[in-house]
């Protein structure tokens, strides 16, 4: 029986080396594609001939885009406008990476750490940069709230400093642990069906309407993990434009 | 756990950081845009059949305030033209009966002299009558010769 594990393995399809880096074009990236490509072709179809009485999938475009827009004008405000285009691009990336990845047989890229963690700490980084390009030194006072004692400042500072730093850490981590272990889960509910299956029909019965619960909870948790991972990021900056 | 294994960390974020990037360009060139603009004009659609519905609500309302004016204001038209009207009768019928009660209190008038003038006449002639009778029953039966001027004085002393 293959372990639960072999799903995440990556597997090269096509080599591409370039200056000693190993590029090679792999499962991951295959998956990748297909998800943006889908995302890319709903979304182009939705907006395509947008009409004043929008059809379904007009609807649907308008409704994702509804939802994002709410998202950033909610927590970031009027600033956050002109960074709606990559939220929005964020939140279609990470869901249809992980709706992909309920997909039998497929790949969730989301479920591997150097994806999660490369693209929080490109957002970790560019919503830094933001905070420093809009307030300067005026910055730091992230790190320490207006109004707190001074004396308090030895324990704070450096506390506020760490929890900022984790940011890009636990945002990566959330998304890759969460996909990673509901993926491990169902392939090992779905290896119970098998061997439990093998014996005599009625003990597969069991894990197999486990399976059908944990599968349903997995679309859920692809779609609550794209919003979280989203919301988040719109918190990020949030604080780097206003500060406290 | 194969995603701790190094070997495809660089494939991973080269591939990742290119498809996002492509994917980001097509939807904030060629989708977005378009879904805005389908919201938004959707929303100014909205807006403006709203404000238009206002503004023709506005117009009828100050038409039935008009027309309900105006009907306030025949009505009133009517009522002074009923009222002049009424004058104007009570007017005509006072004076025709005006007139017609001095035309009539003439008449009466006349018609009264002349049944005084008949009573007059009457009475002299039933005081010549008795006076006559009185001489003729006075010498029938009496004998007596009595002077018509003693009688008629008879006469008018009995009748007073």
């Amino acid at each position: 029986m293959s372990s639960p594990l072999d799903q995440f393995q990556i597997k090269p399809l096509v080599q591409l080396e370039v200056a000693g880096l190993n590029l090679a074009y792999t499962n991951s990236a295959l998956w990748m594609t297909l998800a943006a490509g889908a995302a890319a072709l709903f979304l182009l179809a939705s907006a395509n001939g947008a009409r004043l009485v929008p059809g379904r999938l007009q609807s649907m475009g308008e409704l994702m885009y509804e939802f994002i827009a709410g998202m950033v004008r909610e927590n970031v405000g009027d600033e956050g406008k002109k960074y709606f285009p990559f939220f929005f691009t964020l939140f279609c990336f990470v869901l249809f990476g992980n709706l992909a990845g309920m997909i039998p047989g497929s790949f969730t890229f989301t479920s591997h750490i150097v994806v999660t963690f490369t693209m929080a700490l490109i957002i970790f980084l560019v919503i830094t940069g933001i905070g420093f390009a809009r307030h300067g030194t005026h910055f730091f006072h992230l790190f320490f709230p207006s109004g707190a004692p001074l004396a308090t400042a030895p324990i704070l500072i450096p506390i506020e400093v760490i929890s900022y730093m984790a940011r890009p850490i636990s945002l990566s981590v959330r998304l890759f642990a969460n996909m990673t272990v509901g993926h491990i889960i169902m392939k090992i509910f779905a290896g119970f069906v098998i061997s439990l299956g093998a014996y005599f029909v009625i003990p597969g019965v069991v894990p197999f309407s486990v399976l059908v619960g944990i599968s349903a909870l997995e679309f859920f948790v692809a779609a609550l993990q794209a919003y979280i991972f989203t919301i988040l990021s719109c918190i990020y900056l949030n604080d780097a434009i206003h500060l406290h | 756990m194969p995603q701790f294994d190094p070997t495809w960390f660089a494939s991973q974020i080269f591939w990742l950081i290119l498809i996002f990037a492509v994917f980001y360009r097509v939807l904030s060139r060629n989708v977005l845009p378009k879904l805005g603009a389908a919201i938004e004009g959707r929303e100014k659609q909205i807006e403006g059949d709203l404000n238009r519905a206002a503004a023709l609500k506005g117009d009828s309302d100050a038409m039935i305030a008009a027309y309900e004016k105006a009907l306030a204001e025949s009505r009133a038209k009517a009522q002074a033209v009923r009222l002049e009207t009424e004058a104007a009768l009570a007017k005509q019928a006072a004076a025709k009966s005006a007139e017609l009660n001095a035309a009539l209190s003439v008449k009466i008038k006349s018609a009264e002299t002349t049944i005084a003038a008949a009573r007059t006449t009457a009475l002299s002639n039933v005081e010549a009558l008795a006076a006559e009778i009185a001489v003729d029953v006075a010498r029938k039966i009496g004998g007596l010769a009595v002077s018509e001027a003693d009688a008629k004085a008879a006469a008018a002393a009995a009748r007073a």
